[in-house]
């Protein structure tokens, strides 16, 4: 067809016009439903790796060191809380992790909520640390990848991981050895990713210390 | 700084658009057959980028996002970047014909290469602030440059052989070729900056 | 018959990955398993048949100069509409495919097929012509995704047929994705006698 500044416009205007049409009509479609997998993707999430609990955690979330912690509540008695916590120490890109504790602050469940790791290798940790000799679910106290627990045994250079340290390889850069560092558990990388493996330990003692700090608010 | 530093080494080699994010690859195959094309198309592809995305960042967190229109945001970039680039077109030809014809034949290519739209996707969905989005793209592009010319160096040479068994002439080596480059580039994987 | 005769273009004769050799991107980024493969070209072919109609419908009335903005629009519109949806009832799978959803707007295939195909014809034709190009598409997504997975972790569609250990992580990372594809395009210009 023969091009003219009135067809044109005409006609590009007239598309416009049904796209904007279309477009507004399903958004208003699907507008409920993206809202509604969006937040049934995160209760499904709270609910996965918590124990069993009868409130909203999602509606008391409260956000402590940059971690969002859903406390979970039994028949009005703390029954422990979820906590959503970020890292950027992975292997490439962040790392999301939900992880649930009970009320005595014990690993009870986890999920990797999102995460670029290389396929096959760091994309493990979901798997990985839930089954048998490497798991992480049952344990209280903070994570160290097993292979860099040796040191440790020589000097004392994992005792000044402290609450206000970042997670991650920096964990056990801390200088003042004192008795009340934390217990440590060691748990075995997956294979051929440490880094990944650090990472993934480090979010989670992250969210065991946004817990404890949430525990320690509430007492006040 | 050292944010910008890190995010600089990061676009050009440890996320190398072509090798680890699989975005242009289309100008990658197609316009890589000489040294001197490569460096032109790199050359549009980094000023288009960075313009592109320095308007849709601006879009986006000033019309985009206050409006609640999160929704149009893949017709409203893409309409960016076809209407920059016609722009950038009628602009070159008349200030200055010889980046035009230097340029000028890449041009409309732009358009459809995803690695514009993907610079520009992946910005809005990183939360870059304006700067740092400039930034990555044209780091981003600087990569891309990199990527085809040193494959146009290896496919210069991989023409004049005849060794090439008749099925696997053309694209089918190139892409092989590029398997082995993308190896190479995995040794910059997960580098902390 | 004329139907079944353009879907069998699209599908073997210009196949869009194999023969054309289009919408590389996808075809590299999202085939590190069959599964996402498959899911890839499948939203490919959900856009490409409905803007192929709609172009073919828009045609006669869109002038010449403003042909490739309005082909353009529809395409964008298209995939905007496949956006919401997916995010709506296939959140996980969107979340997998992630950027190259949106880059279906500026997948060479579309509007490819826009400009050389329905433009120039019917709307039923043009209809055929996207499932055909598209189903072609899925199929080289689904071979190449089939493929690496094989080889990279011993498994098809996620069911094993060796054990994991043997495959060669390589062909899941992107090296394996330039390889396989460049060595799956040299064994169909074998087989179909090209070259």
């Amino acid at each position: 067809m023969k091009s003219s500044l009135r067809n044109m416009v005409l006609s590009l205007g007239g598309i416009a016009v049904g796209v904007a049409a279309l477009l507004g009509a399903v958004h208003s479609l699907t507008a409920r439903p993206i809202a509604e997998a969006a937040a049934a993707q995160a209760r499904e999430a709270v609910a996965e790796v918590l124990p069993p609990f009868d409130n909203d955690p999602m509606a008391a979330a409260v956000d402590i060191d940059g971690c969002e912690v859903y406390p979970a509540t039994m028949q009005g008695a703390p029954a422990g809380a979820a906590v959503r916590v970020t890292t950027m120490d992975g292997f490439s890109g962040r790392i999301v992790v939900m992880a649930g504790f009970d009320a005595g602050g014990t690993l009870t469940g986890y999920r990797v909520l999102e995460q670029a790791e290389t396929p096959g290798l760091g994309a493990q940790a979901d798997e990985w640390f839930r089954t048998a000799p490497h798991t992480v679910l049952g344990t209280s106290s903070e994570l160290i990848v097993s292979k860099d627990a040796a040191p440790a045994a020589a000097g004392d250079a994992h005792s000044g991981a402290g609450p206000q340290q970042d997670a991650g390889d920096d964990a056990h850069s801390g200088a003042s050895p004192r008795h009340s560092a934390p217990a440590t558990e060691t748990v075995d990388g997956i294979t051929a990713a440490t880094i990944t493996s650090r990472a993934f330990l480090g979010a989670v003692n992250r969210a065991r210390r946004a817990y404890q700090q949430y525990q320690e608010s509430c007492k006040r | 700084m050292a944010t910008y530093i890190a995010i600089i080494i990061t676009a050009i080699f440890v996320n190398n658009i072509v090798f680890a994010q699989f975005l242009g690859i289309c100008p990658f195959i197609g316009v890589s057959k000489r040294i001197d094309s490569a460096l032109g198309m790199g050359a549009a592809v980094t000023f288009v980028m960075a313009v592109a995305t320095c308007v849709t960042t601006l879009l986006w967190q000033l019309v985009l996002v206050p409006l609640g229109l999160e929704y149009v945001q893949t017709i409203v970039y893409i309409l960016v970047i076809a209407i920059l680039v016609q722009m950038l077109e009628i602009v070159i030809r008349k200030v200055s014909p010889a980046l035009y014809a230097a340029l000028g034949v890449f041009l409309p290519l732009i358009t459809t290469n995803c690695a514009v739209l993907g610079v520009a996707l992946i910005v809005t969905q990183k939360d870059y602030p304006l700067l740092m989005s400039v930034v990555y793209a044209i780091a981003t592009a600087a990569g891309f440059t990199m990527a085809l010319v040193l494959f146009a160096g290896i496919r210069t040479r991989l023409d004049i052989t005849e060794r090439v068994p008749a099925p696997m002439r053309g694209v089918p080596v190139a892409l092989i070729v590029a398997g082995l480059l993308a190896m190479a580039f995995m040794g910059f994987a997960g580098m902390k900056v | 018959m004329q139907a079944l005769k353009i879907i069998y273009n699209g599908l073997v004769k210009q196949n869009p990955t194999f023969v054309l050799i289009l919408g590389m991107c996808p075809t590299l980024g999202t085939t590190s398993s069959a599964l996402t493969g498959m899911s890839m070209g499948l939203a490919t072919l959900f856009v490409l048949v409905l803007s192929n109609a709609a172009i073919s419908a828009l045609a006669p009335v869109v002038p010449d100069k403003v042909r490739i903005p309005a082909y353009i629009i529809v395409i964008a519109s298209f995939v905007t509409v496949l956006q919401m949806v997916m995010q709506a009832w296939l959140p996980a799978l969107y979340a997998a495919l992630g950027i190259f959803i949106p880059l279906i707007v500026v997948n060479c295939i579309l509007l490819g097929r826009a400009e050389s195909f329905a433009s120039r014809n019917g709307v039923w034709a043009s209809l055929c012509d996207g499932l055909g190009i598209g189903l072609g598409f899925t199929l080289a997504l689904t071979a190449v995704g089939a493929v690496r997975e094989l080889l990279g972790t011993g498994a098809v569609f996620g069911l094993p047929l060796y054990p994991g250990e043997y495959g060669s992580l390589l062909f899941v990372l992107a090296p394996g994705a330039f390889i396989v594809l460049g060595l799956l395009i040299a064994l169909f210009n074998r087989l179909t006698g090209k070259a």
